[in-house]
């Protein structure tokens, strides 16, 4: 298993960090396609960690830690936030569903933990000790 | 947000100049490309060529600039790398905006 831990504080610049430790440590077992499916889905969770656990606090912590194995990758975040309501991510399929012809009521936001779950083969989240505790799996 | 602009007949080409499009470039770019909009602009098309990059905040920014356009005109994409076209096919955004691969064909697409 290979482990590689990244800390970074909560400034949505520095999901670039969070991006490019993924891509470098998953590169060599990914096709380009879940290389950007990866890539796409840290940036999602650490954005969503700042926005809404930390309400755009800046200076928290946000823990990334990413381990993998001959045939998938683990990507653990951890953030020291508001709680998110389990149920939320529970109700989210990862279909995004609208009426693209009704242009006022397209949606601008609120994409992100349903991009998470369709990019990704499986999205843990758990409280833990007064923290946020996800875990996000990819197969190669 | 670095962005240059140029007329094509009757159609404003904005050319972004940024690898990507993130949280931290997302306010930024809804409001410089809304006030090309609000400067009544009816045509543009938008080159995306050196973005690689594309998260759910900028692609919302990209939506608010086309409920702002509405009625007014039309605003077409051109220019988008594969990672790109993934995410506007995955949130099925690629249904919403007129994509095009190429200059020519954006400013066709506005045309006609």
């Amino acid at each position: 298993m290979n482990y590689t831990n990244l800390i970074i504080s909560s400034r949505f610049e520095n999901t670039r960090l969070a991006a490019l430790c993924a891509t470098e440590v998953a590169s060599r077992s990914f096709n380009s396609e879940a290389l950007n499916e990866i890539e796409l889905s840290i940036v999602e969770l650490v954005n969503n960690c700042i926005e809404h656990a930390y309400e755009e606090s800046v200076n928290q912590q946000v823990s990334i830690e990413f381990k993998l194995f001959k045939d998938h990758l683990i990507i653990e975040v951890t953030d020291n936030g508001k709680a998110l309501d389990p149920s939320i991510l529970d109700n989210m399929n990862g279909s995004f569903d609208f009426d693209p012809d009704d242009l006022d009521n397209l949606p601008e936001g609120g994409f992100g933990l349903n991009i998470i779950k369709a990019s990704m083969d499986e999205v843990k989240y758990e409280r833990l000790n007064d923290k946020n505790h996800w875990l996000l799996t990819k197969f190669c | 947000m670095k962005i240059e602009s140029k007329n094509v007949n009757n159609t404003l080409v904005l050319i972004l100049q940024e690898k990507r499009l993130d949280a931290s470039q997302a306010v930024s770019l809804k409001d410089e490309i809304s006030e090309y909009i609000k400067a009544d602009n009816q045509n543009i098309a938008i080159n995306l060529h050196t973005v690689e990059f594309v998260d759910s905040s900028s692609l919302g920014a990209l939506v608010s600039c086309l409920k702002l356009m509405g009625s007014r005109g039309r605003l077409t994409l051109f220019g988008l790398n594969k990672p790109v076209i993934s995410m506007f096919k995955l949130t099925r955004m690629d249904r919403v905006f007129t994509l095009c691969e190429t200059e020519e064909q954006a400013l066709e697409a506005l045309e006609a």
